[in-house]
């Protein structure tokens, strides 16, 4: 971590809260994920297949998504996913433009909020969501490796 | 000659008077009955020559029918044969009749059993009121009535009695020994009954154990597959739990391997794209890439870089500075510059995520197949163990199998007992039963019966008895009476003033004082006038009152005081009957006893004669 960059706490609305608990209850392959690492896949899903905004972003956010801030180490990768997302959305592929860490971070909380919703209707509201989820996976992971 | 009379034969001593009585008897009887005479034995005297025979022929009439009596005797035949004919009106003689109507002829005459009454030797007296000899009077008396029959009959009784009683004690040690025979084969019986009872509930308990110990095999079978399978059981579940553990394994690398790589394969070609940019800028100075301080520090301590190894200079150490400054300055940016680091491995990632997912999947697959297959099994191992019931297995079969086999042992040593009990009591039973019917057989009636016959025999001779005993109280009180009324009759003077006879018809005489004497005590006249009185009253008793009489030498050892008794007497028994008298004709000059008196002799005969007409026989050889 360089000095003079604090990363903010990621946050998600309450309901995406309650749609994550679902989904880390549900049985399927992503029970008991990290919810961070939840955020981070429903983020890559909405913007691999650049899902539409959602206002419903803007409802009231819950911060309890993690006690452990992005600022560790450990979160390092993570903090450049964050940014790559960023790099491949709201910064227009300019490097130039992505010097605000904390927007960063809303644009995150914003397309991981498409995300979510994406899967609860594909992987929670789906009888095959977790099977097709996962073929999805597989076939891209087989495409791009 | 008279169908009545007294006929007397005389002459001297050896003249042949005897041998003539001898030969009518011989020639009714076949044998010699009169002893005292020379070769009295012998029908033919030795001094005969061996041609000559002996023949005796008689004429005797029988009612109104004549026969010939002839019998003939040589050296080697003493005896002859009768041989009887009957005559006809004109004297002719006839053939020979049979033997049966010949010895008719002689009963009718007299029979041989009584002959001893009518033929009478001169010791007749002695020898008919004796009680010793043949010729006693009991037995004469026995003879002439049914007495002897029945005497006989008691006798042969006694003995049939003897036998059976003999039989009966015999019996009844039989009977003892059949009844104990009885008692064993009855018990034998009921010990084979109670043997085969044992011997059935032993093959019962033996069927009984050795099903125990069948099921109990059975159950050890099954326990020991029972053991098994729930090993392969328990092995199977081990196994599929082991491939369920893998398949987890799998499931959380496939799981771990998509949460940790799914946004990486979305965004793998956005972030491509950033890298690049990164990198560009980078290059542009607008994120210069950070050199690491200390290896700065380093570097320049050394004088050699510490990431490329060359010498650098002061120009180097210039440059590193600069860049220090600048990226410090650019302080917004700067942390993007790790992107590149960060990213530049992205590909390979993937790459190595793929060779992840995929090593699990399939690895997953081979499990899911090999766990299958434990499944399916398992499923057939559980089936069986369903089948089986556990719940009867013995704490301790092995324990259990023992006492049952032992058990068995016990019960299979008891039956063999038994049938050998058996076996013993079945071969006393038969060796009781053998025993039994052979005395039974050799009993040929049982106890009971033969007291039954022996009690008919004794009533029957007790019967006998006391019909012999009032039969012969009759007879002799006739005897009795009617022997003392000729006694009295011949003796009108006797001194006697009663007669009794005993039970051995011995006379007892009692005198008018009261004093007995026996027969011993009369004199030979006396004796022989009660002889004689005795066989008129017999005769009569008898039906042979005709039977003619033969008396040898009837005046022998009589006191010529009682001639004229003895002469009375048999001139009242010659009112119905031949009698033949011999006697002694003494010649002149022949020495007489003392006793004897011819004169006296012939002038009794002579009365005799006058009274008979009977006429004198002179026998000369």
């Amino acid at each position: 971590m360089k000095k003079g960059i604090t990363w903010p706490t990621i946050r998600a609305t309450q309901a995406d809260k309650g749609i994550m608990d679902a989904i880390k209850s549900h049985d399927g392959r992503l029970k008991l994920i990290d919810s961070k690492d939840l955020m981070m896949i429903a983020a890559a899903l909405a913007v691999e297949y650049n899902l539409p905004y959602d206002s419903r972003i803007q409802d009231k956010m819950s911060d309890t998504i993690s006690y452990a801030n992005l600022n560790t180490p450990a979160y390092e990768e993570y903090r450049h996913f964050i940014s790559a997302i960023y790099f491949m959305t709201k910064a227009e592929k300019k490097v130039e433009n992505m010097k605000d860490v904390s927007d960063m971070v809303k644009n995150f909380e914003d397309y991981a909020h498409r995300g979510i919703l994406y899967l609860k209707d594909k992987y929670l509201d789906e009888k095959e969501g977790d099977s097709e989820l996962f073929m999805n996976f597989v076939e891209l992971l087989s495409s791009r490796s | 000659m008279k169908k009545t009379g007294v006929f007397f034969i005389y002459g001297d001593n050896g003249a042949g008077k005897t041998t003539l009585l001898n030969a009518i008897n011989w020639c009714l009887y076949g044998d010699i009955i009169f002893h005292g005479v020379e070769q009295a034995l012998e029908v033919k005297p030795n001094w005969a020559d061996e041609n000559d025979v002996t023949k005796v022929r008689l004429i005797i009439h029988d009612d109104d029918k004549k026969y010939q009596l002839s019998r003939v005797a040589s050296c080697y035949d003493n005896k002859g044969i009768l041989d009887a004919r009957e005559i006809d009106e004109k004297g002719n003689v006839g053939n020979s009749l049979s033997e049966i109507a010949s010895d008719a002829i002689v009963v009718r005459i007299l029979p041989m059993n009584i002959r001893n009454l009518f033929f009478l030797s001169e010791n007749f007296s002695n020898e008919i009121l004796g009680h010793k000899s043949t010729n006693s009077l009991k037995n004469n008396i026995y003879r002439v009535s049914e007495l002897e029959t029945i005497e006989n009959a008691i006798a042969h009784l006694a003995e049939t009695e003897s036998k059976l009683a003999a039989d009966h004690t015999k019996a009844l040690k039989d009977s003892d020994k059949i009844e104990k025979l009885t008692e064993t084969i009855d018990r034998a019986r009921v010990m084979i009954k109670e043997n085969e009872a044992a011997v059935e509930k032993a093959k019962n308990k033996i069927a009984e154990h050795e099903d125990s110990l069948t099921k109990l095999r059975n159950i050890l079978d099954n326990s020991q597959h029972t053991r098994e399978l729930q090993k392969q059981r328990d092995d199977y579940e081990a196994a599929i739990s082991t491939t369920d553990n893998e398949l987890a394994s799998c499931e959380a690398d496939i799981t771990e391997c998509m949460q940790k790589n799914y946004q990486k394969v979305l965004l793998i070609d956005g972030i491509e794209e950033y890298w690049n940019a990164l990198k560009a800028a980078n290059d542009a100075g607008i994120i210069p890439a950070p050199i690491n301080p200390k290896i700065i520090e380093q570097s320049k301590k050394i004088g050699i870089c510490a990431c490329c190894g060359e010498k650098i200079g002061e120009n180097q150490i210039a440059f590193m500075n600069e860049r220090q400054r600048q990226y410090e300055e650019i302080d917004k940016l700067k942390f993007l510059a790790d992107g590149i680091h960060e990213f530049s491995n992205m590909r390979a990632d993937i790459n190595d995520a793929w060779c992840i997912l995929r090593d699990a999947m399939d690895k997953q697959e081979r499990q899911a197949q090999i766990r299958a297959g434990f499944v399916e099994q398992l499923e057939l191992i559980r089936e069986k163990l369903d089948d089986i019931d556990e719940a009867n297995l013995p704490n301790n079969p092995e324990e259990r199998r023992r006492e049952i086999k032992a058990k068995i042992e016990k019960w299979e040593s008891r039956r063999r007992e038994y049938a050998q009990n058996i076996v013993d009591w079945t071969d006393a039973e038969n060796k009781a039963f053998a025993e039994r019917k052979r005395l039974m057989n050799s009993a040929g009636s049982d106890a009971q019966e033969l007291e039954k016959e022996l009690d008919k025999i004794k009533h029957l001779r007790d019967l006998l008895i006391t019909l012999r005993d009032e039969a012969e109280q009759l007879i002799r009180n006739r005897i009795k009476d009617g022997v003392w009324e000729s006694f009295k009759k011949i003796l009108p003077d006797t001194q006697f003033a009663e007669i009794s006879i005993d039970d051995n018809y011995t006379f007892n005489f009692i005198d008018k004082n009261g004093y007995s004497s026996t027969v011993s005590k009369l004199c030979v006249g006396e004796a022989k006038t009660l002889a004689l009185s005795l066989i008129s009253t017999l005769s009569n008793d008898i039906g042979y009152s005709d039977a003619p009489l033969f008396i040898d030498n009837l005046f022998a050892g009589i006191a010529t005081s009682h001639f004229g008794d003895i002469t009375h007497c048999v001139e009242s028994l010659s009112d119905k009957k031949q009698i033949f008298i011999t006697y002694l004709f003494a010649r002149d000059g022949a020495k007489v006893s003392s006793n004897f008196n011819p004169a006296v002799i012939k002038q009794n005969i002579h009365a005799i004669k006058d009274k008979s007409g009977i006429c004198f026989v002179e026998e000369d050889r």
